[in-house]
């Protein structure tokens, strides 16, 4: 049997590591502590896009559908569509490149050039139909804005090869005016 | 172990690598467009049919933009003059005009030459419904035909920009003289001692000309084509 006394020790480290695991476990080492949560308001990311709209043509200065319309020696055809433009980031550079996917064609006595006009009615970018271009700088915005992608062809008053050897009916020409890419591009931050 | 730290380390450095990459990317959005115009055509030409026949398929004259002339001449006075009366020759006009309201064209008939079988007859042109319809029988009752000026091929309210326009003429020589007849009369008249004395005689011949194929200049028709939108 053992003494008592030897109880006595065992007995107070038994309390101490009691008071050690229940102080753990009831934050008796945690101070002093106050929470509140913080208001950081919330962050949107930018619009960024670039769509097609509608498009539209005329023929010497009258709109006519694409489906009847053959110009002539002399004609001028405009065709049109808009090109609808948001980029709402307002530390971001952004630019529209034009590319040609594939190259015009287009027959002797005939040219044809393009043009991309901001929603200003303001040329910002020009060539010929197969060149590349690009709109540069273009500034943010709280709203899709109308730009407009424009070719306009134009057919020689002496071209005289429209008169073909018909036997089916029109042999009519084809004016290809090539496929062209738009880009809208992100190329930095301001 | 060395080797399998190190292909760690390594992955994590790709993928990191991978990360940096899309970052530098931004913003990219693209549409693409493609546009065709098909272009007005027009064409016009003519075709010479045979004589008292049918519009072959082939030899057709075409417009470059100016007037067609077709020519003829020797076929069609051998057929006179194998007929003995007359011949029908049909013309076959064809136009279309794509981007264009309409065509119209003008016929030209210049002036025989005073030589040939075809020069001894008397000539007409006028439009029929098809070459079947081109004899001599069918000669307007005037004598004539319509009046060459301003044919409109088709008009704007029936425009076709698919279609291909097609008329039939008809030209025709009659009252074809082969051979003329020349009577010569001789008349005599004397007078002796108050008493006159007469006397006729007359002879008559036929007088062929002798007009062979090959003497037949040639002739034309000339069809004028314009275009117009109003």
């Amino acid at each position: 049997m053992r003494s008592p006394k030897m109880w006595k020790p065992v007995v107070a480290l038994v309390a101490v590591a009691a008071l050690a695991a229940g102080g753990s476990y009831a934050g008796s080492y945690a101070l002093f502590s106050a929470e509140k949560p913080l208001d950081l308001g919330s962050i949107q990311s930018a619009e960024f896009s670039l769509t097609q709209g509608a498009s539209r043509a005329t023929l010497n200065g009258t709109p006519v559908a694409v489906a009847s319309l053959f110009p002539a020696p002399g004609d001028t055809v405009v065709l049109e569509r808009d090109v609808l433009v948001w980029s709402s980031a307002t530390n971001a550079r952004v630019r529209l490149d034009v590319a040609w996917t594939a190259p015009p064609t287009l027959p002797p006595g005939t040219s044809a050039t393009w043009q991309l006009i901001d929603d200003s009615a303001k040329v910002v970018a020009s060539g010929n139909v197969g060149t590349a271009g690009a709109a540069v700088n273009i500034s943010a915005s709280t709203a899709q804005r109308t730009w407009k992608w424009r070719v306009t062809a134009s057919y020689l008053t002496s071209k005289a090869d429209q008169w073909v050897a018909a036997t089916s009916g029109p042999s009519s020409e084809r004016l290809l005016l090539g496929t062209v890419r738009l880009s809208l591009v992100q190329e930095g931050v301001q | 172990m060395k080797v399998r730290r190190f292909a760690v380390v390594g992955a994590a450095v790709a993928i990191m690598s991978a990360a940096a990459g899309a970052t530098l990317a931004y913003w990219s959005q693209a549409t693409t467009l493609t546009e065709q115009v098909t272009t007005a055509a027009v064409s016009f030409r003519v075709t010479k049919g045979l004589p008292n026949g049918s519009v072959p398929a082939t030899g057709s004259v075409v417009s470059s933009g100016g007037p067609v002339t077709v020519r003829y001449g020797i076929d069609e006075a051998t057929a006179l003059q194998a007929n003995g009366s007359a011949v029908a020759i049909p013309f076959k006009v064809e136009g279309s005009y794509r981007g264009w309201k309409g065509l119209r064209y003008s016929v030209q008939l210049p002036p025989l030459l005073a030589d040939g079988p075809l020069s001894a007859s008397v000539r007409h042109f006028f439009p029929v419904a098809s070459p079947a319809a081109c004899t001599p029988a069918a000669v307007p009752a005037d004598g004539s035909g319509v009046a060459l000026n301003d044919i409109v091929l088709d008009t704007g309210s029936s425009y076709d920009p698919d279609g291909l326009y097609v008329h039939y003429w008809c030209l025709v020589f009659n009252e074809f003289v082969a051979t003329t007849e020349y009577t010569n009369v001789g008349l005599v008249t004397a007078s002796y001692n108050g008493s006159q004395v007469s006397d006729a005689d007359s002879w008559s011949a036929v007088v062929d000309p002798g007009w062979g194929p090959g003497s037949t200049p040639d002739s034309e028709v000339r069809f004028v084509p314009v275009t117009f939108r109003a």
